[in-house]
């Protein structure tokens, strides 16, 4: 086998001793192998033509066995369980709602003083050092998720005061109540339209740059 | 004996012609040699080597009607023998759950079970060496040293720069010195 001069030179380069091994080729197949395979490729290609799917060649007896009267009431149980599950789910909801409105409803009062007299598009003053207080107070119940235990202490009074006051900021302030958007449950995000969603992650935006900046 | 078509010519007869086994019959017969010694470089059985071939070529007549013509057909063949190279050694080594290391003396043993083998002599040395090598680096150090392939190619079938190739193949040399000097 001859060498092609500068792929030699350059593997002389690299290595003097790679270059000085003998350049042959070790392996060997037979003499015939391959006039055999530029014949056998094309009736491989036949074989793969010819195999045509044909449902009717299928043996119609089914193979496998299920319980007696499986599908008796099959649809019925379906439906069952679909029930349950809904009821299951509604509960859940119902059961949580009132919680999350309160807790919802205190951040969105911090976030809606915060968003609407605090940021930089109305006015470029910083923040006094309660409000800064308060919304970092917020933010430390936001991460830790301490929500049950702050409404604990809140009075049911005051929270239906306030839900009558801003009733219109519920649907934002369930959103808030969750410390982050990814951890939404579909069902949830299905309960609140597009704009609703829109609004308040814009109005985040607005709370998180203006928190950062102080 | 006449003069084999160009691949252009071959694409256009597969694609349009009436006889498109003869024309695929071509095409084998051009490259098969190139793409049997590519694949048994790698994984050395001659068996292993057949069925990857033949599996190829049947891929390729799946998909030749489709082949866009904005990568020559030469490295359109390389590209799927390596590809299936290399799954065909991954889907071994998962098989038999075998690491880098024994996926090497599989290898050395079956080097060492040719009844050509002579583990004195330098280019049995090298057969073990580069087998010692990493499965991509040691594609690219066969269609260098034993194709000669141009980096230009090369980076076509990898879809790698010249410039890693080159590098690629330096390593490859360096581990092959080290591992004569050293057995």
């Amino acid at each position: 086998m001859n060498r092609d001069i500068n792929i030699q030179e350059e593997l002389s380069e690299i290595s003097i001793i790679v270059a000085n091994i003998p350049f042959v080729n070790v392996y060997t197949c037979s003499s015939d192998y391959f006039d055999d395979l530029s014949n056998q490729v094309p009736l491989l290609i036949n074989d793969y033509k010819n195999q045509k799917f044909e449902l009717k060649d299928i043996n119609v007896n089914n193979t496998y066995q299920i319980p007696q009267g499986y599908f008796d009431n099959f649809s019925e149980n379906v439906i069952q369980a679909i029930d349950h599950d809904v009821k299951a789910k509604k509960s859940t909801i119902y059961k949580l709602t009132p919680v999350r409105f309160a807790i919802a409803a205190c951040i969105v009062s911090i976030l809606g003083i915060f968003i609407y007299n605090f940021s930089p598009i109305k006015q470029n003053n910083k923040l006094d050092p309660n409000t800064a207080s308060l919304i970092k107070e917020a933010d430390l119940i936001i991460n830790n998720g301490s929500f049950e235990n702050e409404i604990n202490e809140v009075d049911e009074k005051d929270l239906v005061k306030y839900l009558q006051e801003r009733g219109q900021d519920v649907d934002a302030a369930l959103i808030a109540s969750l410390v982050d958007e990814t951890q939404l449950n579909d069902e949830e995000v299905n309960l609140y339209d597009g704009e609703t969603l829109s609004k308040y992650m814009y109005e985040l935006n607005i709370q998180q740059s203006n928190y950062n900046n102080n | 004996m006449s003069n084999p078509l160009d691949d252009n010519e071959l694409i256009f007869q597969f694609k349009n012609g009436n006889n498109r086994e003869y024309t695929f019959t071509q095409i084998i017969k051009k490259y098969q040699e190139k793409l049997y010694w590519h694949i048994r470089r790698m994984v050395i059985d001659h068996d292993d080597t057949h069925d990857i071939l033949q599996n190829l070529f049947i891929k390729v007549w799946k998909n030749l009607d489709s082949f866009r013509e904005d990568s020559q057909l030469y490295t359109w063949l390389y590209r799927i023998a390596t590809n299936e190279t290399l799954t065909f050694l991954n889907s071994k080594k998962k098989k038999n759950l075998i690491s880098f290391d024994n996926e090497f003396i599989n290898l050395s043993n079956k080097i060492e079970a040719d009844k050509y083998f002579d583990g004195n002599k330098l280019e049995w040395k090298l057969q073990l060496a580069i087998q010692k090598l990493p499965e991509k680096q040691r594609a690219v150090f066969n269609l260098r040293y034993y194709e000669e392939m141009p980096y230009e190619k090369m980076s076509k079938i990898f879809n790698t720069s010249e410039g890693a190739l080159k590098a690629s193949y330096h390593h490859a040399v360096k581990k092959i010195e080290h591992f004569i000097l050293n057995n």
